[in-house]
């Protein structure tokens, strides 16, 4: 390993985080001390301001070869996907909130850095190439996400959901520590390229122990079965607006980084690696899909079956190819569109408190609000895999994987479990579309912003659903340049 | 025609439903005249265009023919591509006939959101047109999958009591079945890549080298796919509810295409990807298909309800019409192809009849009429002749099809064909049964008495199926000299895989034979 130097390289490979990272700051002290409280507008557009920057900086700065502080973080295809990736879902995700947060009767303006503060943690991870960088990454992206998801103090629930998460995601931390300790001793490194050059000659039960833990700490954070029990509960009670940003962008920053870990430097191993990954995956989504089907409450729903789609996930990193590791990348692309805009549905109707949380509670939407209810149908359809809509591009190219790497029983299990996931999403659309309301739905204030994601999110569901290749083809020559 | 459209005709066809039905969306919803008017009026134009398809289809090609290919997700392999051939010329006709045949009968049926039903209505004909024009397996599955909605919404919002049963079932068994089929479409593309380009074009497909076992599997997860849809036992209990709920509308939609598509699957990809397994496959495709026949039509004979006895008729003729697919040979094969359009023909029809009564009576039990010849003679008449092309009469288009598919089913295995002859029997005894019951005897309900007979409108939604009743089975030439170039194609394509056959069982096993869930312990 060089030393520590700061040159041309790492300042490249450092500006989408720095940007991000120093625009929070600005956003947090600014509105500490000088910020009128009632306004909302100016941190919301500043924060924007920051992602668009950070997101500008990733697109110039980019670089296939990119390498930084001796190889331990990187600006490659990767991580401009996740930096792309995760920095429209936050955006997307602060448009959403100052609407919903008023609703809920949350004032704090502490939102928009704190959700700054997560993202530069999750481009951490998308460019990290060590695992102490990667471990920088998950501290920094988990830590505001605790105390997001508590924001709201005076909601019991959304207590217990900061309270679980965080002891949860301490201890989830302490086995990827142990991991990496692990790795460290077997290999005599914590850089991908140093682990990866070590493998063939490490004591082999150290190294299937160190993988074992990261599996557990990646698993907590991505919510696969069995390491999942926090999951709906954060999910429900957290506020929407937040869990929507957990589903989504947390789930993607740690899948990315799992791809990248498992499929390219762990690849000399995959053999023993991938038989465990195949069993977390069908029994995650099969649990999650099975249990989805009992929930009345549509948040809670939805958090089963984000479980399920992080079954999927794993499914395509299952295949253990540089073709599943771009699948999985892709699928984070259409699943950040259609989870976002299906909980911003879930924000537009809903009102304070848990009012409309019900999946009966939507009875008759379609008539009330045909465009609410139709992108809501679009969402659902998605999820459940149908063309022409993005899901179904998405899993496709899973399920390609799969058969391509010989996993064709996963690959039929992936689709049997969309099957039964259509079940729990088709009610939704039932109720929306083909019950009478049963009681006098509030009348719902306008809520531009949340009406904009809403569009923002229909477009990219048809759009990637129909043109889905330049992003797959970005995704696929990523990896195979790291390969 | 007075006007000639030399670009793409089939793409026309294709998204001129789609298209008018978002521009319909932009119309006024009140009065209800606009909508419909609007609707109808646009839906003629498909129609138009299919007839236009018609006489451009050169009757002595079997290959598709009329072709467009445009690239769409290089990546992939997958191609925007269109053609038509003999199995599907007649199946686009009647679907594009059936819309506005179909909008014109529900003048009086839907009297709630008027304008998302014709909307729904315009979309499925756009879905079940591109499973029939696509010549890409991408695009058919994707619109094999994409059919299913709008049919879905149309029993879900506008069905009966039961409808929310009826819509649930109907969607996860057809899911269910294309989950595997589209893991197999997979399997099957990237096996013909191994040898030849990455494509999903399903004249390339055709050539695809694969083992015995990965052609039985990969057969099974594509037969179970369509038999589903077909419908056949035992995989068929979706249906009846399905029919006994949706409205007037989407039966007949359901009974005219949608249901072909299993049928129609089985004859574009099913056999002629996996000629040997699908031919290895025949006794219990045909021990099925006549279970079906016969089952079919006992469970019709006793019901209550006319629409479902006519729901389990179709179950029964729908099992001749893959009797005869199943007979390979010219003329089992062509009458099969030809009886799906008569199927499609006959029992639109008596869904149509039957809605219309429905709407003047608001009951479809049997036990509620009797004796209304008298009261509505133009009803009655027409039911009788659809329901004796139905039935297969000699001079009506149900006996030309029926004829040919046992005949040819007698050639190859008599024994079947004996047995599904007792079905058309059998199919006579019930739907006279019913008729009788239904129409002559005394008057039985007063109510009945002043009962409107059928409007002139309604009379034009018949007519054309009229029309084709005895066009089809008077002058059957013109549609059987379309059908016959594409089902010699596919016979020699089976011909030629079982002299080939002999050779593919001798090679060794491929490794899908191992048990999948094995692969976890890769």
């Amino acid at each position: 390993m060089t030393g520590p130097s700061f040159g041309a390289a790492e300042w490249r490979a450092i500006a989408p985080f720095a940007a991000v990272i120093v625009s929070g700051i600005a956003v947090l002290l600014y509105e500490t001390f000088f910020g009128d409280p009632r306004d909302t507008e100016r941190p919301l557009w500043c924060s924007i301001l920051g992602i668009a920057a950070g997101l500008l900086a990733s697109l110039l700065l980019w670089d296939p070869g990119s390498q930084a502080f001796g190889g331990t973080l990187s600006l490659d295809g990767i991580a401009l996907f996740a930096n792309i990736l995760c920095g429209l879902t936050a955006m997307l995700t602060l448009l959403m909130a100052p609407s919903y947060l008023v609703v809920i009767g949350v004032r704090t303006k502490e939102f928009y850095p704190l959700t700054l503060f997560t993202l530069g943690g999750m481009m951490i991870m998308g460019g990290a190439r060590d695992l102490v960088v990667l471990f920088l990454g998950i501290e920094l992206m988990s830590f505001p996400a605790y105390v997001l998801a508590g924001v709201h103090r005076r909601e019991p629930r959304c207590g217990e959901a900061s309270l679980k998460y965080f002891v949860l995601g301490a201890f989830a931390t302490a086995f990827l520590l142990y991991g990496i300790a692990l790795f460290w001793g077997a290999t005599g490194a914590t850089s991908y390229a140093g682990i990866k050059a070590a493998l063939p000659t490490a004591p082999g039960l150290a190294v299937l122990g160190a993988v074992a833990l990261v599996v557990v700490a990646l698993g907590f954070k991505v919510g696969v079965a069995p390491f999942h029990f926090w999951a709906p509960d954060v999910y429900e009670g957290s506020p929407t607006v937040v869990t929507a940003l957990m589903t989504v962008g947390i789930k993607a920053a740690a899948i990315i980084a799992a791809a990248r870990f498992f499929v390219l430097t762990l690849a000399p191993i995959h053999v023993e690696w991938t038989v465990v990954l195949w069993w977390l995956a069908a029994l995650t989504m099969t649990l999650a899909n099975v249990v989805a089907i009992a929930q009345s409450n549509i948040k809670r729903m939805l958090a089963y079956s984000s479980i399920a789609h992080a079954g999927y996930l794993t499914a395509a990193i299952a295949a253990g190819t540089p073709r599943g590791g771009a699948a999985a990348l892709f699928y984070l692309l259409g699943y950040a569109f259609m989870n976002l805009g299906a909980f911003a549905v879930v924000m537009a109707v809903g009102a304070k408190g848990d009012a409309n949380e019900l999946v009966s509670d939507y009875a008759g939407l379609g008539m009330r609000r045909p465009l609410l209810a139709g992108a809501m149908v679009l969402f659902l359809l998605s999820l459940m895999g149908i063309p022409p809509l993005v899901g179904f591009a998405a899993k496709l190219y899973i399920v390609e994987a799969l058969v391509d790497s010989g996993c064709v029983g996963l690959a039929v299990l992936l689709m049997l479990n969309s099957v039964v996931s259509g079940y729990y999403y088709l009610r939704v659309i039932m109720e929306m579309f083909m019950h009478d309301p049963v009681k006098e739905a509030p009348s719902l204030a306008p809520r531009p912003y949340l009406m904009i994601c809403v569009g923002l999110a229909t477009i990219g569901t048809i759009f990637f659903g129909i043109f889905p290749d330049f992003a797959l083809d970005f995704a696929r020559r990523s990896f195979l340049a790291l390969g | 025609m007075g006007f000639r459209v030399d670009a793409s005709i089939l793409s026309l066809i294709l998204w001129s439903p789609l298209a008018f039905g978002l521009l319909l969306l932009l119309v006024p919803s009140e009065p209800v005249s606009v909508p419909r008017r609007t609707a109808l009026t646009f839906s003629l134009v498909p129609f138009l265009l299919s007839l236009e398809m018609l006489g451009r289809f050169d009757s002595s090609v079997g290959t598709l023919q009329l072709r467009e290919s445009v690239e769409w997700m290089p990546s992939l392999g997958v191609r925007y591509s269109l053609g038509v051939d003999g199995f599907s010329i007649w199946l686009v006709l009647l679907t594009t006939l059936l819309t506005p045949i179909v909008l014109l009968a529900s003048w009086t049926d839907i009297r709630e959101r008027v304008k998302e039903f014709m909307f729904f209505m315009l979309a499925l004909e756009w879905a079940m047109l591109g499973a029939l024009l696509a010549a890409d397996l991408f695009l058919f599955f994707l619109f094999w999958e994409l059919m299913l909605f709008p049919m879905a919404f149309v029993i879900g919002i506008w069905g009966g009591g039961q409808r929310y049963y009826a819509t649930v079932k109907f969607v996860l068994y057809t899911m269910a079945g294309s989950a595997l089929m589209l893991v197999a479409v997979l399997y099957l593309v990237l096996t013909h890549a191994q040898t030849g380009p990455l494509t999903f074009d399903i004249v390339s497909l055709y050539d695809t080298r694969l083992g015995w076992y990965e052609q039985t599997l990969l057969f099974w997860a594509f037969a179970i796919a369509f038999m589903i849809k077909v419908p056949m036992v035992p995989v068929h209990t979706w249906l009846p509810d399905a029919h006994t709920e949706a409205p007037t509308g989407g039966s007949v939609h359901l009974a005219g295409v949608l249901l072909k598509m299993g049928a129609y699957g089985f004859l574009r990809f099913a056999l002629p990807v996996f000629p040997l397994a699908a031919q290895d496959a025949f006794p219990v495709i045909v021990a099925l298909s006549v279970v079906g026949i016969v089952y079919g039509a006992m469970v019709a004979f006793p019901q209550p309800d006319m629409k479902r006895l006519v729901a389990y008729s179709s179950v029964s003729h729908m099992g001749v019409v893959m009797l005869g697919i199943y007979a390979f040979n010219q003329v089992g094969l062509s009458g099969g192809v030809l009886q799906m359009v008569n199927h499609g023909v006959s029992t639109s029809g008596l869904f149509l009849l039957i809605g219309l009564m429905h709407d003047r009576t608001h009951t479809r039990q049997i036990s509620d009429y009797g004796g209304i010849w008298a009261v509505v003679p133009v009803w009655s008449s027409i039911f009788l002749v659809v329901m004796l092309g139905s039935m297969g009469l000699p001079g009506t288009n149900g006996f030309v099809g029926e004829f040919l598919i046992l005949l040819g089913a007698f050639h190859a295995h008599p024994w079947a064909a004996a047995l599904g002859t007792t079905g058309v029997v059998l199919g006579a005894a019930y739907l006279l049964t019913m008729y009788k019951h239904v129409v002559f005897g005394p008057l039985r309900n007063l109510k009945d008495a002043n009962l409107p007979d059928l409007t002139k409108r309604e009379v034009a939604a018949l007519a054309p199926i009229l029309a084709l009743t005895f066009l089809i089975g008077i002058y059957p030439r013109f549609f059987l000299e379309r059908i016959e170039p594409t089902v010699d194609q596919l016979l020699s394509r089976l011909e030629g895989s079982r002299v080939a056959g002999y050779v593919i069982r001798q090679e060794e096993p491929a490794d899908l034979a191992a048990p999948v869930w094995k692969e976890a312990s890769r």
